[in-house]
């Protein structure tokens, strides 16, 4: 499926089935999450591993190596699930520019200190390569204010 | 805060092998400290260890790493890591990564303890 369908798909049905901010504390509540939503959209339960799995990759990159905490949004559109992983850096920027906090669901939590994840210096693209092998289609946009990674799931399989 | 249990690492020493019991998650928040047990059981026993994850419901790719660090150590000293798994999820992330062929796996502890021998 292109991209540009999933794009089109989504603006019709805007509302994600998740929307949550996540950061070093909140990871084992994201995996619950998340797994709960695939198995809400019908996946059985080892496709719905490896959403699970694909995503708390992509989400610890943002911790680890792109400003500490981050975004996830999943949508289910008609053909595939749709998961969208904003790192620390873009969610920042946002909110400087729209003078908002964080949307609703998990906030991070600003006790949570970077010493609190001891990260191996695993390298950064270990994350995304494990995405790719899971999901249906990966696609990153990095800009200047940061990385989005999308993957998506499709749901006939 | 939903931090993963800290419930540790515990290392126990069977028929003469350390086995290091792993909990049920296994992610960037605690696999450094994983990575420093296993090595530190590794120099003890001169190389071999068994590593039980059959309680281990998810390990990521941090996790792995723990343990390819285990692997390459208990190499260095002559010795092996022999692995126990049982879990789907444990059993799909490392036919991924491919370390299904690079670590001798078991189904259980009593197998991977025989191996040892």
């Amino acid at each position: 499926m292109a991209w540009e369908e999933i794009a089109t798909d989504r603006t019709g049905n805007a509302a994600p089935l998740l929307d949550l901010t996540f950061d070093s504390g909140t990871l084992l509540t994201l995996r619950g999450e998340v797994r709960a939503c695939a198995i809400q959209s019908g996946f059985p339960e080892d496709r719905a591993g490896d959403v699970v799995l694909a995503i708390h990759e992509l989400a610890a990159n943002a911790i680890v190596h792109d400003g500490g905490a981050g975004r996830l949004r999943i949508w289910k559109l008609t053909r595939a699930l749709q998961c969208q992983v904003d790192d620390g850096d873009l969610m920042r920027s946002r909110e400087a520019e729209t003078g908002r906090g964080g949307v609703g669901g998990i906030r991070p939590s600003s006790a949570s200190s970077p010493a609190s994840v001891n990260p191996l210096p695993s390298e950064k693209g270990h994350g995304l390569w494990m995405a790719r092998q899971l999901a249906d289609q990966v696609r990153t946009l990095s800009g200047l204010h940061g990385t989005s990674v999308l993957i998506a799931f499709d749901l006939s399989r | 805060m939903t931090r993963v249990p800290d419930a540790g690492f515990p290392v126990e020493i069977v028929a003469g092998v350390p086995v290091v019991t792993t909990c049920e998650e296994i992610d960037v928040t605690n696999a450094a400290r994983l990575r420093a047990v296993l090595l530190e059981a590794a120099a003890r026993s001169h190389g071999t260890l068994v590593i039980d994850m059959s309680r281990t419901q998810f390990c990521d790719t941090s996790g792995i790493h723990a343990l390819v660090s285990a692997h390459k150590r208990a190499q260095a000293e002559h010795g092996e890591v022999l692995l126990v798994i049982n879990t789907a999820t444990v059993r799909r992330i490392f036919a991924i990564t491919r370390l299904d062929q690079v670590i001798p796996h078991f189904e259980s502890l009593e197998q991977a303890l025989e191996a040892a021998w």
